[in-house]
């Protein structure tokens, strides 16, 4: 088959996350913490609509996709994210990006080479 | 973006918790993009700790003080509005009924009615004609969740209707009482337009009229847009 043509292809935005928490948690916990308090806020509906992906994450950052309407819905849903399996956490948007690649460059690389610095000195 | 890199942000209403690091929480504010926090003073220990932590607290960010003024009468908070005003940068009066929102709104040396509940028109233009400031606590949407949250909601959509119909000021704030309560200014944004507030007004919330409150209890301040040079 084919493959879909760039110009039907749904757009998307990257946002390069932070998270700031007070003890581990894995990236199913993360994904399940964003679709609840997105679902809470906008209902089924409008979960859908934000196109929802994770796709990366380490522990301190993650990157997650959304459609570019629903950028601010997404970062409201991050926002009220207070805890995820009894764990403190708090989130924050740090940049957004149209791929992948550029996000990562940018926000999250960049971040872990500074923080790997600041603990070799 | 440069409504949100242009602007220097307020949070007005930290209340540090009593085992929360008041340097730590200064820090995340910094690195979030706040030029300005609040602590309140009134409170027991965070006079010492602010002194204690000095060296630790980070460079770039203001550390205002803040006074929560929880009284009954008018009579009570005269008393504590001549303790306080010029040994303060920020006073927070605490609302809740009908007659202690008008109290607070009628005195134009309260900076921001706190916890107001739903305001009506008469409040709104009082505070209008007083500068007192109405705030918009998203913490509560943060901590909230289901039918709770969506009362909150519908109550800050009425306030905020009012709010714009009678230009009265409004801060936004989280009361963050431990560094995961704490929200930098895009959230904040996001979280307010959940009510229906548009990103202008949300910067307006953070950065405009928190300014103007801590540049009214400088000492060189005469009145709205008039300064001792």
């Amino acid at each position: 088959m084919k493959i879909l043509p760039p110009t039907l292809r749904e757009k998307k935005r990257y946002l390069a996350v932070e998270i700031m928490r007070e003890g581990r948690i894995s990236r199913e916990r993360l994904i399940r913490a964003l679709q609840d308090s997105i679902r809470e806020l906008f209902g089924d509906t409008g979960l859908s609509e934000t196109g929802l992906r994770l796709l990366h994450f380490d522990g301190n950052h993650a990157v997650v996709r959304c459609t570019p309407r629903t950028v601010w819905r997404t970062r409201a849903g991050i926002a009220t994210i207070t805890e995820i399996d009894g764990t403190k956490v708090s989130l924050r948007v740090i940049g957004i990006g149209g791929t992948v690649r550029s996000v990562m460059e940018k926000y999250i690389e960049k971040r872990n080479d500074q923080t790997l610095k600041r603990e070799e000195s | 973006m440069s409504l949100f890199t242009s602007n220097p942000f307020y949070e007005l209403c930290m209340k540090p918790e009593a085992g929360e690091d008041l340097h730590q929480m200064a820090g995340v504010a910094r690195r979030y993009g706040y030029s300005g926090v609040a602590v309140p003073v009134d409170t027991s220990g965070v006079e010492e700790r602010l002194k204690r932590e000095s060296e630790n607290l980070p460079t770039g960010l203001l550390i205002a003080r803040s006074v929560e003024l929880v009284v009954k009468n008018a009579s009570q908070l005269s008393r504590l509005l001549h303790r306080w005003w010029k040994r303060s940068h920020c006073l927070i009066f605490r609302g809740g009924s009908e007659s202690l929102n008008r109290l607070g709104v009628e005195n134009h040396q309260v900076d921001v009615l706190a916890s107001p509940g739903k305001i009506n028109h008469v409040l709104a233009k009082l505070a209008s004609e007083n500068g007192v400031a109405i705030e918009f606590d998203l913490g509560a949407i943060i901590h909230r969740r289901g039918l709770k949250r969506s009362e909150t909601l519908a109550l800050y959509r009425n306030n905020l209707k009012l709010v714009r119909k009678y230009r009265a000021p409004f801060i936004l704030t989280t009361n963050p009482r431990n560094l995961y309560d704490l929200r930098a200014p895009r959230e904040m944004a996001a979280l307010s337009m959940l009510f229906g507030m548009t990103r202008e007004e949300s910067v307006h919330g953070l950065s405009t009229v928190p300014k103007e409150i801590l540049e009214r209890h400088e000492k060189n301040f005469i009145a709205e847009g008039v300064r001792l040079v």
